[in-house]
């Protein structure tokens, strides 16, 4: 049992100095159970609980505010002694506070340099640069040739010189997968028509043993992508600053850690503001318009296009048009002929191509924090928007249809990753 | 909206509205002091008891809390709803501050806010204060809403209405400020301590010294989620180049993925600050 006095009088247990408090204004009475009740002792400003104000005795309840003129008291220390803490929690009614555990987780210049002299050359690199999913606004379609470049090797350039993060060891990707492309050569859907996929597959087997002679390096590559990117360059602006630029190089550089085998490329990404569907690439150079980064959802998605786009390189989709542009080069007039056989079979080689680098894409997503599941419901709405489009006089017409990828991707995903997405 | 508070509370003008409340101005017409009001209306809580009770410990914790930079409860009212009478800072939330003001913070005015911050969270995690479950008083919400700067300069932290907290009211927050979120509470059946308001701390300052919010180009939610998970904030400097980049190293321990990898507690993160020495102007 305790008593305390509570006023401005110096004769009380505890002493307030407000002048609103009157000179002996409140008893409180704590009992053996440690009911805490207070009794006003008629002060002139009055005691309230919880704001309204008390006439009489009241027993107070745990959480009430007594106010006592204008000073808020802290009641429930005289409950215990300050280190006397457990008898409180005891006292009111609420659960033992909860244990802590932790959580759970927790350039070469010299060979190829005289090819974009070849306008029509010029215009091929564009066909074979590596698209990755097209169907476009219609007044984007044309593309323009030229050269020059200058600030914007400088911005790529910065970001190379990224403070080093202190990161756990990144995991690679499996290279243990198989690929299986069976998933293309299916029925009713546009463009996965099984004999020009067979003609095609077919004529890339000549054509590849036909150019085996020709030596294309990481360093021709690269320097096709700096043609592509001086011709970008020329065309159209790159948005390079900001927190979508900033992100595209973070997933970027997060998926590029994941080659178990890099062939020794120096990635770039490049932000095209233009508001075309499209990214492509050339030479460890990507290209991602901002129409289809307006496009994704959310970052798997986006991480989708890139670890794609990433596969064309690293797989050496470029290689065989290098081939026969250095042919062109070296034997004039005979390239023409070749390229010309090359167009009317691009559209099933790029099926294949495309597909593949979905599943290589894949495999690079899979030890990320990306889900690899949102790569089919972005095809799939991808495939969807694509039927709004006119695409008889889109440039990017020949290139196959979605549905099949995203089979060929659930199909990878299930045998190698025992992974199955709705 | 302003409830009948009787005579002593003169209306003023609102000042602000929220998922669960109103704020408004008002003057203390004993004292003649401005007050903030911030009230809870019964129709909130008719249906959910747990939310008055979350608002009357909101109150008991003010009450218990003496710091000079934790916002002071003046009065808590139970009529027609719930009103916690607070002392009125004139000035602007941190948030604003950056937004509006500062952009960018520099470094130095950077860890003298973030040090007085710090040592409001620090002191209440010491503090025993009598209610169940609390041993010490954990904020859980540190963002920088929740932080104002008064027109004199003054850094005061508001807003201990989460708090330790139920599962409920965890679920409530993480749809609120999943940015300034440490990885441990975005499990929602995972203990916190203070190690987790450390992680809030690191987070807010380093929006202060980039001047934008983090994870600010991030799509979604779940990209968000991904990234508390797995990777570290992104480099001050790629954001600012003019930033001191020593105080990334101090923002990279106070928001690692495992606590145990943290400042220890608040003063240890303090003392790291305050290892940062500035040639004199």
């Amino acid at each position: 049992m305790q008593q305390i006095k509570i006023g401005k009088a110096p004769t009380n247990d505890i002493v307030i100095k407000d002048t609103t408090v009157s000179r002996e204004h409140l008893e409180i009475f704590i009992d053996d159970d440690k009911n805490v009740f207070i009794t006003d002792l008629n002060s002139t400003n009055g005691t309230y609980v919880n704001g309204v104000r008390i006439d009489k005795s009241v027993k107070l309840e745990t959480f009430d505010i007594l106010l006592v003129g204008n000073s808020l008291i802290e009641w429930p220390r005289f409950l215990i002694a300050d280190d006397n803490l457990d008898k409180v929690y005891e006292t009111l009614n609420d659960p033992p506070p909860r244990v802590n555990n932790s959580p759970d987780f927790l350039a070469k210049e010299n060979n190829l340099k005289p090819i974009y002299k070849y306008s029509l050359i010029s215009i091929l690199i564009l066909t074979i640069v590596v698209l990755i999913l097209l169907f476009v606004d219609k007044n984007h379609t044309a593309f323009s040739i030229n050269n020059n470049s200058s600030e914007l090797e400088n911005i790529s350039e910065s970001i190379d010189a990224e403070i080093p993060v202190q990161r756990k060891q990144q995991k690679k990707q499996r290279t243990t997968v198989t690929y299986d492309f069976s998933c293309l050569s299916n029925n009713g859907d546009i463009g996965s028509n099984d004999a020009i996929y067979n003609f095609g597959e077919l004529t890339r087997d000549v054509q590849s043993s036909f150019f085996d002679d020709i030596n294309i390096s990481v360093e021709d590559e690269q320097d096709a992508g700096r043609g592509l990117l001086d011709a970008f360059k020329e065309k159209y602006r790159f948005i390079n600053q900001g927190s979508d630029y900033r992100n595209l190089n973070s997933i970027l550089n997060n998926l590029v850690g994941r080659l178990a085998k890099p062939r020794g490329f120096n990635y770039k990404i490049y932000f095209v503001d233009d508001p075309m569907l499209n990214a492509m690439t050339a030479g460890g150079h990507i290209f991602f318009f901002k129409g289809m980064y307006d496009f994704c959802k959310n970052n798997s998605e986006v991480a989708a296009i890139i670890s794609h786009e990433i596969a064309h390189n690293e797989l050496g989709h470029l290689t065989l048009d290098m081939k026969k542009q250095k042919a062109a080069n070296e034997w004039g007039i005979f390239g023409e002929i070749v390229l010309e056989i090359e167009n009317a079979t691009t559209q099933s080689f790029n099926q294949k191509q495309e597909s593949e680098a979905d599943l290589f894409g894949m495999d690079l997503v899979y030890p990320t924090s990306f889900r690899n599941c949102d790569a089919i419901t972005l095809w799939k709405r991808m495939s969807q928007n694509e039927s709004e489009f006119d695409v008889v006089d889109n440039f990017f017409r020949s290139h196959p249809y979605s549905k099949n990828r995203s089979k060929c991707i659930k199909n990878h995903l299930t045998s190698n990753y025992n992974k199955n997405c709705n | 909206m302003f409830p009948d508070l009787g005579a002593k509370y003169i209306h003023v003008k609102e000042i602000g509205t929220g998922g669960t409340g109103i704020v408004n101005l008002a003057v203390d017409t004993h004292t003649g002091f401005q007050v903030a009001v911030k009230s809870l209306f019964k129709s909130h809580f008719e249906n959910n008891p747990a939310m008055l009770k979350r608002f009357r410990i909101e109150a008991n914790i003010y009450l218990m809390l003496s710091h000079p930079n934790i916002v002071k409860l003046k009065n808590f009212i139970l009529k027609d709803g719930a009103h916690l009478v607070m002392d009125y800072i004139e000035g602007m939330t941190l948030e604003e501050y950056i937004r509006t003001v500062t952009g960018p913070i520099p470094s130095e005015v950077a860890i003298a806010i973030i040090k007085d911050i710090a040592s409001a969270i620090g002191y209440a995690h010491q503090k025993k204060i009598p209610i169940a479950g609390y041993n010490g008083v954990l904020h859980l919400d540190i963002k920088p809403n929740n932080i104002l700067i008064s027109d004199s300069g003054k850094v005061m932290v508001i807003d201990y209405g989460i708090s330790q907290g139920t599962k409920e009211d965890r679920m409530d927050q993480i749809v609120g400020s999943l940015m300034y979120m440490a990885p441990e509470q975005l499990d929602i059946d995972s203990t916190l301590d203070h190690r987790t308001d450390i992680y809030a701390l690191g987070v807010l300052l380093h929006q202060m010294l980039t001047g934008i919010t983090p994870y600010s180009s991030k799509k979604s939610k779940e990209d968000i989620i991904q990234y508390i998970l797995n990777d570290p904030l992104e480099r001050l400097i790629d954001i600012y180049p003019q930033v001191d980049n020593r105080l990334q190293e101090i923002i990279d321990i106070a928001t690692s993925k495992n606590p145990d990898n943290r400042f220890k507690d608040c003063e240890d993160f303090i003392n790291s600050l305050e290892n940062i020495s500035y040639a004199a102007n």
